[in-house]
């Protein structure tokens, strides 16, 4: 016995699930449906028609799309027959959408009701009394003739409203009724049946035909992903929804993007009604072709971005993979460019207001809001990566301040990340933040663009809680830039105080004299309680090479290290450390102008565990040895290394920045994915360029080390010793 | 079973969750909440002008686990959130009655 046509439909429907969708197939289900319609309608009575609408009048069905159907009676309406029709439609779980009426009734149901106009637009009969329908279609056609001008009125209405209810094409985007999906793509297509039933169509529909296939095939991916009707591209749906297809997250998201771009950019051309109310603001901007933002269309803006910033292209249609984002990378930018021309414009927060007051060039913070994201999707981290790829852009043809522009690239994770992964309860940690900062400008600056930023990336992702740590983080940051340009002798007596008020028992002009022995890094890098224990260790009066280790227990446990500079002093240390398999996750080293080192190593044992006393005292005992005796500890620290697997950080790329400062010093700053012995390794290099270190800040975080480090001179060949560093690494 | 619930600074909460992985704790739930302790709110001085955050930012972390691994769970959690400093936060260990996986109905231990 042959399958009926609705069970034929029905296995169709669940080969397609099972191998993929390929292009052709929405009318390949159309087809079949129309075969089931006229098999369950066979009985219909002299009079009546079934007709298709809708996108199944269109002939095209997604995996679970819906079936709309209009029964049309020429005299009464013939209910049972309906039902004969429509039950096995139901029983077959299918979505029915289904309307009965005569072609009188019909065309008065439809009126100005712009979703009946809409759904009629695209009616075909499939079987039945074709007379019927001539019938109706003669009198919805002279509805359409009447209401002519304001039906496509009504429908320019909804393509801006879209636009307008969603500045922004959305990560779990409708693929049916959202920015650039389906829907947009049927507004022209009625748009253009409308004409043509006063004139000639005005444009050939080849590339609307193609993109209503490719998201067609993207719906079903969708459809599939979710077992039913479902075309918002959830979160949860993304991995099984792209494997539909053959592809990965990414891909796919790519793939809808691009869709959407050329979806809304053929609206955009065939349709300048709609280009009203456009999502930019960027007035402030001072390039001729980004300034008339009602004038022109996205793809207009795009070029003209491009055109400066070549890379703006690749980012324009990459998704995001983490939950957290509720918009596509290039779609956050230009929602961070509106956030951030709001906080220009000011706000309630009143830190926000006095930033804006301070930023000299407006300009400049909507283009850094535009490009943040630049390098995403080129390399990690990210941020470096942009001020990377910015580095050959021609930045000051567009604003005033171009060096702001690529610092707050490069830095602008710097201000959230310091509010909630460090402890900015750390001096040392606000004096190494402040150090990047040229001024309180940049500072504010970065703040404006943390927050655009935070409030462009999701709902959730700026609210009090976010807000609190990294207002904090700011007025900590800001404090020490100002402390900054105060002078040198105020600094000292300053601080002098509240090391006083820290250990009452120290006399102040000890304090004094401790302080002036040292520059004003170490004053801003150490605490007044732990300068007050560094005063105390070195109190005692001290034989000549004595090595005096201090160490306090703890996780990280502080071990101090006081005892005369000598050339490969740090080598010695991290070097028996690496040998007992103990971290170093901070470290600061200073030189008193006395020449006594107070270098100071937070240490963790192996997995982060905490080191039990014995240890730590052997510790301080091996230490002290090694440092008078001077070994070298290069092939056993090797050896120690060997056996042990670094931390897994893929994609991370170690790097090595140099920069010259001062007369002839610099300063060189490493991160990479921290292993056993790499400070150690590190310094060889420094002392194979005879270069000592001034003082250095070591961090760890998340399995990468972030190093600076701070040397009286540079060599003259600083790539060969930057590529010596990476060897190293 | 034991609930373990925890309150953290929040830049703690990487060096928590590393040491919570690698003692092989699967699953756990973070939550942005605010409050005071001891530490009751801290005193800011912005522009030469002072005053006092009542609420300090926190992490609260909550943890499932069987009575076995929860000693351990705590001892990792109070190390890796230990800083020495007012406001390291509190971890409190609550019994548990039972836990259900939802999508497969599994219960108790099994659950986790």
């Amino acid at each position: 016995m042959t399958a009926s046509p609705l069970v034929g439909y029905l296995e169709a429907r669940e080969h397609l699930a099972s191998v993929g969708w390929e292009l052709g197939d929405e009318r390949t289900l159309s087809d079949l449906m129309d075969a089931a319609i006229i098999e369950l309608a066979d009985s219909m009575p002299s009079g009546s028609v079934v007709v298709a609408i809708g996108g199944y009048g269109r002939r095209v069905m997604a995996l679970h799309s819906d079936v709309d159907l209009l029964f049309l009676h020429a005299d009464e309406i013939q209910a049972d027959v309906e039902q004969r029709v429509l039950r096995p439609l139901w029983d077959a779980k299918l979505k029915v959408g289904h309307l009965s009426n005569t072609p009188e009734a019909a065309r008065v149901f439809a009126g100005t009701r712009l979703d009946a106009i809409s759904t009629f637009l695209t009616a075909r009969p499939v079987t039945g009394e074709t007379g019927t329908f001539d019938r109706f279609w003669a009198l919805f056609k002279g509805l359409l003739e009447k209401e002519h001008a304001q039906i496509v009125s009504m429908l320019a209405t909804e393509e801006r409203n879209r636009r307008k209810l969603a500045p922004y094409r959305l990560m779990a985007a409708d693929l049916k009724t959202g920015r650039g999906g389906i829907r947009s793509i049927d507004l022209l297509d009625w748009r253009r049946r409308l004409f043509s039933i006063q004139q000639a169509p005005t444009a050939p529909i080849e590339i609307e035909q193609r993109l209503r296939a490719e998201m067609t095939r993207a719906r079903s991916a969708v459809h599939f992903a979710a077992g039913r009707l479902h075309d918002a591209y959830d979160f949860e749906l993304r991995e099984r929804a792209a494997g539909f297809l053959g592809l990965n997250v990414v891909e796919f998201g790519r793939l809808i993007l691009a869709l959407q771009r050329e979806t809304e950019a053929r609206v955009d051309t065939d349709w300048p009604e709609v280009r009203g109310g456009r999502r930019l603001t960027m007035a402030a901007m001072d390039t001729p072709a980004l300034t008339s933002r009602d004038a022109v269309t996205q793809s207009a803006f795009d070029d003209a971005v491009a055109g400066i910033v070549p890379e703006w292209s690749r980012i324009r249609d990459t998704p995001h993979v983490v939950p957290f984002h509720r918009y596509p990378v290039g779609e956050h930018s230009l929602a961070c460019v509106d956030e951030m021309a709001r906080l220009l414009d000011g706000t309630d927060d009143a830190i926000a207001t006095e930033a804006a007051a301070a930023v000299s060039s407006p300009a400049t913070l909507l283009w850094a809001a535009l490009l943040h994201d630049i390098g995403k999707g080129a390399g990690e981290p990210h941020a470096r990566t942009g001020a990377r790829l910015l580095a050959d852009v021609d930045l000051d043809s567009i604003v005033d301040q171009p060096e702001l522009l690529r610092f707050l690239v490069e830095h602008h994770l710097v201000l959230a990340d310091l509010a909630t992964r460090y402890d900015i309860d750390d001096p040392g940690v606000v004096s190494w933040v402040g150090e990047r900062f040229a001024d309180s400008e940049s500072l504010a600056a970065l703040y404006l663009l943390t927050v655009a930023d935070s409030l462009a990336t999701g709902t959730d992702t700026w609210n009090e809680w976010r807000a609190g740590l990294v207002r904090r983080a700011y007025r900590r940051v800001e404090r020490e830039i100002r402390a900054r340009h105060m002078p040198e002798d105020v600094q000292v007596e300053l601080l002098s105080d509240r090391v006083a008020a820290a250990s009452p028992g120290l006399a102040p002009d000890v304090i004094r004299r401790h302080l002036a022995g040292f520059g004003e890094v170490y004053r801003r890098g150490h605490s007044p309680e732990e300068i007050a224990h560094h005063i105390a260790l070195a109190l005692a009066p001290r034989a000549p090479g004595e090595i005096r280790i201090d160490i306090t227990p703890g996780n990280p446990a502080t071990m101090i290290v006081i005892t005369e500079d000598r050339p490969g002093l740090l080598l010695t240390v991290s070097g028996v450390l690496a040998l007992n398999r103990l971290s170093i996750t901070d470290a600061r080293f200073a030189t008193r102008s006395d020449g006594l080192v107070f270098d100071s190593f937070d240490i963790v044992g192996a997995d982060r565990a905490p080191i039990d006393q014995g240890s730590l005292d052997a510790v301080a005992a091996e230490m002290t040895a090694a440092i008078r005796r001077r070994f070298d500890l290069s092939d056993a620290v090797h050896a120690k290394r060997d056996t042990y697997r670094p931390v897994e950080r893929s994609g991370f790329e170690p790097s090595v920045v140099i920069e010259a400062e001062g007369v002839g010093g610099g300063k060189i700053t490493v991160e990479t994915p921290d292993r056993i012995g790499l400070i150690f390794d590190l310094g060889r290099v420094f002392q194979r360029y005879t270069m000592p270190i001034k003082r250095a800040r070591v961090d760890t975080r998340g399995g990468i080390a972030y190093d600076v480090f701070w040397v009286d001179r540079l060599p003259a060949d600083r790539a060969t010793l930057q590529q010596d560093l990476l060897e190293a690494l | 079973m034991k609930l373990i619930v925890a309150f953290l600074k929040p830049f703690k909460l990487d060096d928590v969750k590393d040491r919570l992985q690698r003692l092989g704790v699967t699953g756990m739930s973070v939550s942005e909440v605010r409050g005071f302790g001891r530490q009751a709110g801290h005193t800011e001085v912005y522009r030469g002008a002072e005053y006092t955050v009542d609420f300090v930012p926190k992490i609260r972390i909550e943890v499932i686990a069987s009575d076995e691994i929860t000693p351990a769970i705590v001892r990792a959690i109070t190390e890796a959130g230990h800083t020495g400093e007012i406001g390291d936060g509190k971890i409190i260990v609550m019994p548990v009655d039972e836990v259900v996986r939802i999508r497969t109905g599994e219960r108790g231990e099994d659950a986790l």
